[in-house]
């Protein structure tokens, strides 16, 4: 085992994996941008080296200084986290050369499932079903355009270097497609020096399904059973669970036996994920891998009793797998919901700011993984993600109970974040009743409200604050001065868009 | 005691709190009180348990259940959260008849700290409410922001890769002098 790692990663999850390094004794080094320099993950790590700039290219992609903290730290691996260099097939090569290990697959594998084409057709001679759509990238606009028609629309439009739901553009109808065919080259470039793009078919709401894969560098591979990751937002997840409410006993060894074969194929090692689509009549299509430690990665270590992480370092240190399919079991039912800094009520627009205060949800089977503390500032340079809550129990609806009570005991001031409309989430008949599909946002919350009642109760909070005498120049505040900042952007505000 | 009425302003509303009766949290004892919001009649329990670092805690009791909120200043504004919801008190301003016909702000502002990664309108446009003028980049987004009203660019102030906060005036949107002259030839081309 390694004495000493490298996180090359921040908030929540550089946390978490410096946890489980300090339960293996495996010393850690963090690394931060000027912003960062008081984030709670720079603060717990046994060392910690100051990158030069905020901008993630400066700081959290700049695998020159990265590699350079490592040597001057006398670290022997380097976790990338998910994001930033965790999919990053150079950066991989280059720690490779520098001889550290990367805590994840070898370039080889990362530049041929990161090739999202490339991976299509390999699940393709793999023997897995792919969604209907080009096998090949392409730059050129005429021959999307005629592909896009013969599958019928709608249809998905992906940047060959996208993944993780950025640079994925639906497109609706045909006269919407130069349009969106420009903007999505234009933002791949931007976002991965990459403008190829290519399309897939739309399954008619479809859920997302993904199984969790553990390979060694001896040629055994297990899988951990999978997720399901429906409920989304701009084609991002917010909430997980394990196992999923649409996949019974046959379905799931099926689609297990599926992503074991794409990993075999792709002479997979590591931690990683084989991303499905589950169609209603229970046909699944492989959609892509995710090679890296994914965010939702907890519900699958509540169901399964392992420490994904602490697989991942003894992996990447050449330990075999240690265990075979059959010691494999899981057990109860586990949710994981996302809590980013933005707006649920104004189209999830980003909230970035200082958090004024954060109390987190404790107690039985709850799991708080968390970036930041009260007086941390959010930046804006980087993904949103603030934490992630884990609920765990016997069943599903005594996990979306947990769920419940543990949202409702979190609280979130400074920054807007989608606990409210998580809560409602989670309670709805639909959710409660295991319908969920990546459709499910839009259909059952596309006019979301927070609701009144617990305005109401949060108005007399504020009330009994006044009333206290403890809340300073609330009074004033209060009295009727006039409101100020006539500026306001909700006039201007045209529709938030993913770009890349 | 004589009621005391606070003027707020919630989520874009402004609201009325009248305070009917209300007796003081001590150290040892909860506060009561009772408060008229929007015709209806609450009764509350409170304790206080902080403030701790800028932020007062407190165990709100309403209909028979304890809530634990969180309250914070933020400049003028109060932010409060608790039942899994959260809320931004600001104060606000007694009610006063037609707030209908109020006219659209002339400024495009972002709604958040962003980058400009583009600008679409140039000082002399002509411009209709809607229509693209700025974009703005921040966490990996892109937002256009439109133009607030009809109206002819009198400034713009930003170039691609300036970083701007809310407030900032972006482009400034001024009444056409020409009127609506040539609304109807554009509209249905």
């Amino acid at each position: 085992m390694f004495e000493r790692i490298l996180i090359a990663n921040r908030g929540e999850i550089a946390l978490r994996i410096a946890r489980t390094c300090r339960e293996l004794g495996v010393r850690t080094v963090a690394v931060h941008s000027p912003v960062d320099a008081r984030a709670p993950h720079a603060l717990y790590a046994d060392e910690r080296v100051a990158l030069p700039g905020d901008a993630p290219a400066e700081s959290y992609l700049n695998m020159a200084r990265l590699l350079e903290a490592a040597r001057a730290t006398g670290a022997q691996a380097i976790h990338p986290g998910y994001g930033f260099l965790s999919e990053n097939g150079d950066f991989a090569e280059a720690c490779a050369a520098a001889g550290l290990a990367f805590i994840g697959p070898p370039a080889r594998v990362l530049r041929a499932v990161g090739d999202k084409l490339q991976a299509r057709r390999l699940a393709q001679a793999a023997g897995v079903p792919i969604t209907p759509g080009l096998l090949e990238p392409t730059g050129d606009a005429g021959a999307l355009v005629a592909q896009a028609e013969r599958l019928g629309f709608p249809i998905m439009l992906k940047a060959a270097a996208g993944g993780g739901g950025k640079g994925m553009r639906r497109v609706e109808r045909a006269e919407e497609l130069p349009e969106a065919l420009a903007r999505a080259a234009s933002e791949a470039r931007g976002a991965f020096g990459d403008e190829r793009l290519y399309l897939e078919k739309c399954l008619l709401d479809p859920r997302h399904v993904e199984v969790q894969i553990l390979a060694d560098q001896h040629g055994q591979v297990v899988h951990l059973f999978e997720r399901e990751c429906s409920i989304q937002r701009r084609h991002q997840k917010i909430i997980e669970e394990a196992p999923s409410p649409g996949v019974d006993e046959a379905l799931r060894e099926r689609l297990c036996a599926a992503a074991v074969q794409v990993a075999r194929a792709a002479g997979y090692q590591n931690a990683g994920t084989v991303e499905f689509l589950l169609d209603r009549d229970g046909r699944f299509y492989f959609m892509e891998v995710n090679a890296r430690l994914q965010v939702e990665h907890p519900i699958t270590e509540a169901i399964c009793g392992l420490d994904l992480v602490r697989a991942q370092l003894r992996l990447a240190a050449g330990e075999p797998l240690g265990l075979s399919q059959a010691d494999l079991t899981r057990r109860g039912h586990a949710l994981e919901c996302r809590l980013y800094a933005e707006d649920a009520e104004h189209g999830f627009l980003p909230s970035p700011g200082r958090i004024a205060g954060l109390r987190s949800p404790t107690g039985p089977g709850v799991r708080f993984d968390c970036g930041v503390e009260a007086g941390s500032e959010v930046p804006v340079h980087y993904d949103p993600i603030l934490a992630k809550l884990i609920c765990q129990a016997e069943d599903r609806p005594a996990a979306i109970a947990r769920m419940q009570r543990a949202l409702a005991e979190t609280a979130v001031l400074g920054v807007a974040t989608p606990l409210e409309l998580l809560l409602d989430v989670v309670g709805s008949e639909p959710f409660r009743a295991g319908d969920t599909s990546t459709g499910f946002l839009a259909r059952h919350f596309a006019d979301w409200h927070p609701d009144p009642g617990r305005r109401q109760a949060l108005l007399l909070g504020w009330l009994a604050a006044e009333l206290s005498g403890h809340a300073g120049r609330a009074r004033e505040a209060a009295a009727g001065a006039p409101a100020a900042a006539d500026a306001s952007p909700w006039h201007t505000l045209g529709r938030w868009r993913m770009e890349g | 005691m004589a009621s005391r009425t606070f003027h707020v302003r919630v989520a874009d509303e402004d609201l009325e709190l009248e305070v009917l009766e209300h007796a003081r949290a001590t150290p040892d004892t909860p506060g009561t009180f009772v408060a008229a919001i929007s015709g209806a009649r609450l009764a509350c329990r409170y304790r206080l348990l902080g403030p701790r670092d800028q932020v007062l805690e407190l165990a709100l009791e309403l209909d028979g259940r304890t809530h634990r909120l969180l309250v914070a200043e933020d400049g003028r504004a109060r932010l409060v959260a608790g039942l899994g919801a959260s809320l931004r008190v600001e104060p606000g301003r007694a009610r006063r008849g037609g707030g209908a016909g109020r006219e659209p702000p002339r400024e495009v502002t972002p709604p958040m700290p962003a980058v400009v990664v583009a600008v679409r309108v140039v000082v002399g446009q002509r411009v209709k409410a809607g229509e693209p003028a700025v974009v703005v980049s921040a966490m990996k987004m892109e937002a256009t922001l439109a133009a607030p009203r009809d109206g002819v660019v009198a400034e713009v102030r930003v170039k691609v890769g300036d970083k701007v906060s809310p407030g900032d005036v972006l482009v400034r949107i001024d009444a056409d002098p020409q009127g609506s002259a040539d609304e109807a030839g554009g509209a249905k081309s």
